[in-house]
């Protein structure tokens, strides 16, 4: 099976040089999903911006879809991009668009049609059972609603890979699990893969992730 | 698509923003019209400095000894130039003057220091005369000395006015991209650089700047059709709002300064890091 993430020998250091991450490896295959657990400032949301090209490494390779994204301009990571769908930690909520019309914002600027777009946003609200949520705005919802809007807008466009930072942060257990369950649905009717990232492994187990611990830099499986 | 979004951010705009777009684009306007007069006010004093005589003279002379008379004035010391007032309505004359129709009149414009007195008994004693009417005078130096003040003062206005607008629409802008950072970071997130959303905002603090020049525009060429008409201040104080090719001129130079202060304000507004 082929990966879609491969990531070897990275080492990152903060301004201060102190190395946040050291000699990281970590390999994700194609449909699989992934945990990543580690305290605050463990370095979670570092891999995960590491993963989306935001930041660039001292050291090491990071190959997403067969994409070295540590070499890549601007243009070519926007094209990665394009196959990525992203949950912050902390999003900063659309305030003028309902939810249905913040799909229809993203969908149009990657230049799909309005028929395609019009189908995409049908497909994502039905998959994340959101019908009702459609013309709501975001300052109108509650925190898990605005997760699971946001968990839309980053699937509308069929990405090949999610990537989460720490998806579940601020939700009660209940919340916790209600996101786990829609992400577990997600993963099975797409084949999705997916990366997250938590300081509990508890609701990345519910949605079948192989828990990885992040812990002084090192990511070591949890067997 | 950024059509699509324009409409939707002009729409968005809404408290701090509409109020700053609404300070940016009335500043702007007072710019461009104060930029405006101060191109319309008097260069040189010599021409206010010039009393004006009118000489009102008998419908019965003939043709032969109107051009005798013109040509004699032309020739005295005190006088600088002299022209034919073939219309009672003359565009140069005061409002308040007015001659009985078919009156034949010149009008002299004298020399700075020449006497007045002099000239009006020399006039008076000719054959023919009616009448003498002397224009412009006793005000024209207070005159000259508020326009001396008057364009400097315009000029500030227009500078500090200027740094103002562009300040308010650079904030209006701003302010806008802070209500959509949401939607920005939903695209920022999906591969499209911000960049390329941002330049809809930059064209929201174009047409702002575009609508406040449109108006000053309007105005400026208003202004100076306005100024055809008999005010005798205005005239005296604008004298070149009574040239239609520089009152066009300047409508058009309006429209254009505040198209680029649109542009300044809008791409300085809409900077973006991706």
């Amino acid at each position: 099976m082929s990966r879609i993430i491969q990531v070897s020998e990275l080492t990152y250091a903060a301004r201060d040089r102190r190395r946040i991450l050291e000699n990281v490896f970590l390999s994700v295959e194609r449909g699989k999903a992934v945990g990543i657990v580690g305290k605050t400032g463990s370095g979670k949301s570092l891999l995960v911006a590491l993963l989306q090209g935001e930041l660039r490494p001292q050291s090491g390779q990071i190959l997403v879809n067969d994409r070295n994204v540590t070499r890549l301009s601007p243009a070519k990571l926007g094209q990665l991009r394009q196959h990525l769908g992203v949950l912050p930690q902390t999003p900063v909520w659309p305030e003028q668009l309902s939810v249905a019309e913040a799909l229809q914002f993203k969908l149009s600027w990657l230049g799909l049609s309005a028929k395609q777009t019009a189908r995409k946003i049908e497909e994502t609200l039905t998959l994340l059972d959101m019908a009702s949520l459609q013309n709501k705005r975001f300052p109108d919802l509650n925190l898990l609603e605005r997760k699971i809007a946001y968990l839309a807008s980053s699937l509308c466009h069929d990405p090949v890979l999610l990537l989460g930072d720490d998806p579940f942060s601020g939700l009660s257990e209940e919340g916790e699990t209600t996101l786990a369950l829609l992400l577990k649905k997600v993963r099975e009717r797409r084949h999705l893969t997916t990366l997250l990232t938590g300081r509990r492994s508890a609701p990345l187990q519910r949605l079948g992730c192989r828990i990885v611990n992040l812990d002084n830099g090192n990511l070591e499986e949890t067997v | 698509m950024t059509s699509a979004l324009l409409g939707r951010l002009c729409r968005s705009i809404r408290g701090v923003s509409a109020v700053l777009f609404g300070v940016g684009g009335v500043l702007l306007w007072l710019t461009l019209v104060a930029g405006t007069l101060a191109f319309l006010v008097w260069n040189e004093p010599q021409p206010l400095q010039a009393t004006r005589v009118l000489v009102a003279l008998d419908p019965q002379l003939k043709r032969d000894d109107l051009d005798v008379l013109y040509l004699n004035m032309r020739e005295w010391d005190e006088v600088k130039a002299v022209r034919f007032v073939l219309d009672a309505g003359d565009a140069s004359l005061p409002s308040s003057v007015s001659l009985p129709p078919r009156t034949p009149a010149l009008l002299l414009s004298l020399n700075p220091g020449a006497s007045e007195r002099q000239i009006l008994e020399r006039v008076q004693q000719i054959e023919g005369v009616r009448q003498t009417i002397v224009l412009g005078r006793g005000d024209v130096p207070a005159l000259w000395v508020q326009t001396q003040t008057l364009k400097p003062a315009l000029l500030s206005a227009f500078v500090v006015l200027l740094l103002a607008s562009l300040l308010a629409l650079v904030g209006g802008v701003r302010r806008l991209l802070q209500q959509w950072r949401g939607e920005l970071e939903l695209l920022h997130l999906s591969g499209v650089p911000r960049r390329n959303a941002a330049s809809a905002f930059a064209v929201v603090g174009i047409l702002v700047a575009g609508m406040g020049s449109v108006l000053a525009s309007v105005v400026v060429y208003g202004f100076g059709v306005w100024a055809q008409s008999r005010l005798e201040l205005v005239r005296q104080i604008f004298p070149y709002a009574l040239e239609p090719e520089r009152m066009l001129g300047l409508s058009l130079g309006t429209l254009i300064v505040g198209l680029l202060v649109g542009v300044v304000a809008g791409t300085w507004g809409s900077r973006v890091r991706d």
